[in-house]
């Protein structure tokens, strides 16, 4: 009787405790590393986003305001930036290139704008290069309202396969509010045309007072964003509070559930939901317990990494490395830490060159290169 | 995977089950005003405690623990106490390079928060007077705006 209760109680008790333990599958060092970094762009304080330029230069976005032309071994800096809000985390975020860049030569750029006052709330807009200057500046989108909140701007983009630009912005710290309340912005993946016109469509079009740029809601602090080489799908991560960082495959009009559904809890330890699943809800493709603080992500598609082809690059805050994934019949089926204390990973991206650049807060950018 | 997945809602099923008919809202009573006067000091540790929740908590944790060996504590931190101008200094402007706090070495780098001058006294006053530790003054915007960067 006693032995029966024992089993009864250990079948509720183990999937919980398995909850907060790491989740699988565990992360292990390379037994051996063929590869290693080599730093190009030296003394960069907190680089968010990078863009490669046809020329070879890359663009950099340091998160304090500044804009950054890094060519032939030289740092210059681009006049006339957005006025950003720097507060926490707000400031000069994601860059990306238009896929028509060579004849048209738009550059987007997310960052949060203090524009209306009272805080910040983040912007995506469009630019052109010329000479040492920012110049044809066209704001696509602005998230309102404002608030004093230095957090969750979210704010990486890319371009979808169907041409239109996807961006991400954060709940702001507002998870109540905005995730769930697609009349609100923050806590979504949106979707825009390339001069900002909204698709007609957009799953939320015909929705009465929705944000009509909303794709997808119930995300939290998304902070990465890439197109699967293969499928076009738009893989992005996100931030989660204490354990519970996502990966989730995006698709129109889903919600990814924040903050209803969670693998994680608040950093005091609290519950936020004890559920990690609902109906109407969609399950991530990978969650991380514990958290690693995921920052960038791409696919490794080129030649130069025989033994990398194929598996997802992310980059670690918090534990100071590259994260490696391999990918199999749709499952993460191998995780390995690369590159361990190379610092706090911002961002990391294949070049058009083929090879892969990491972007690390307080150093700069390292480029991966095969050992000699 | 799956089976886990599978596990962990139906755990979530259980707990719903069993737990919610339990869980009433209960109104949260209101507490009599004591003092009419503000402390200024109390007042600058609550807002303190907002801006840290908001800003700082992801690194150095709810109970100012930190992570070694990146970030280090600031809980019974002797770097805190001894290095108060440095401190702040950091808080306002971000902090790089070796410093040693309750006898290990940390190498890391804080960005700066972007804070104005109260704000960075506001959470100053908190982390002086919170988990533990007590600092006898108040530190005002005033200090922090002459703290300059080096
Ligand atoms: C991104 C992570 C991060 C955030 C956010 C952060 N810190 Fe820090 N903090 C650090 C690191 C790393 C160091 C050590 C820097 C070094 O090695 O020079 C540090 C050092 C300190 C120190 C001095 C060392 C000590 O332990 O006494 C104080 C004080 C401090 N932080 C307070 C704050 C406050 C207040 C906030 C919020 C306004 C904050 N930090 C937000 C990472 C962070």
């Amino acid at each position: 009787m006693l032995k029966s209760l024992y089993i009864i109680l250990l079948f509720f008790l183990l999937p919980s405790i398995g909850c907060t333990q790491e989740n699988e599958p565990a992360i292990a060092t390379p037994t051996e590393m063929t590869y290693t970094t080599e730093l190009v762009v030296p003394e960069l304080e907190i680089p968010w986003g990078m863009a490669f330029l046809p020329d070879g230069s890359i663009l950099v976005s340091e998160k304090t305001g500044a804009l950054l032309l890094y060519k032939e071994g030289k740092k210059q800096s681009i006049e006339n930036p957005p006025a950003v809000y720097t507060r926490g985390q707000g400031g000069l975020l994601d860059l990306e290139l238009h896929p028509n860049y060579e004849e048209n030569g738009w550059i987007y750029i997310s960052y949060s704008s203090p524009e209306g006052g009272n805080g910040g709330h983040t912007a995506v807009m469009r630019a052109k290069l010329s000479g040492n200057r920012l110049t044809d500046q066209e704001i696509l989108y602005k998230g309102t309202p404002n608030t004093s909140s230095g957090t969750h701007f979210g704010s990486r983009m890319e371009f979808g396969s169907d041409g239109l630009l996807y961006f991400s912005i954060g709940d702001r710290y507002s998870r109540d509010q905005n995730p769930q309340d697609i009349t609100r912005d923050g806590g979504k993946i949106y979707r825009i045309h390339d001069d900002g016109r909204i698709p007609t469509d957009n799953p939320f079009v015909d929705e009465p007072n929705a944000k009509k740029a909303v794709y997808s809601y119930g995300h939290r602090n998304p902070q990465g964003m890439v197109k699967h080489p293969e499928t076009g799908v738009i893989w992005v991560h996100e931030h989660g509070p204490k354990g519970g960082d996502e990966i989730n495959l995006i698709q129109p009009s889903k919600n990814y559930g924040w903050p209803k559904i969670t693998y994680g809890i608040n950093y005091n330890g609290t519950t936020i939901t004890e559920d990690t699943a609902l109906p109407g809800m969609e399950q991530p493709f990978y969650y991380w317990v514990p958290s690693i603080a995921p920052c960038g992500m791409t696919f490794v598609t080129s030649d130069k990494y025989p033994d990398w082809k194929g598996s997802l690059l992310v980059g670690s805050l918090v534990f100071q490395y590259l994260e490696r994934c391999v990918i199999e019949n749709n499952q993460v089926t191998k995780r390995e830490k690369l590159f361990e204390n190379i610092g706090r990973v911002r961002n990391v991206r294949q070049a058009p060159d083929g090879y892969i650049y990491v972007a690390v807060e307080g150093e700069g950018i390292f480029k991966v290169v095969p050992k000699s | 995977m799956m089976t886990k997945l599978i596990s962990i809602a139906t755990t979530g099923l259980f707990l719903t089950i069993t737990w919610g008919g339990l869980s009433s809202v209960k109104e949260p009573t209101k507490l009599p005003i004591i003092s009419p006067q503000p402390d200024p000091k109390a007042e600058s540790i609550k807002r303190g405690k907002l801006i840290y929740d908001e800003l700082c908590m992801t690194c150095h944790l709810p109970s100012g623990e930190g992570v070694a060996p990146t970030f280090p504590p600031l809980a019974g931190s002797d770097y805190l106490m001894k290095n108060l101008t440095e401190s702040i200094r950091g808080i306002k402007y971000g902090q790089k390079g070796k410093i040693t706090v309750n006898g290990k070495t940390y190498d890391g780098n804080m960005p700066s928060m972007g804070l104005n001058d109260k704000e960075v006294a506001d959470v100053t006053n908190y982390i002086l007077n919170t988990w533990g530790n007590t600092y006898k003054g108040i530190i005002t915007a005033q200090q922090v705006a002459n703290i300059k960067k080096q």
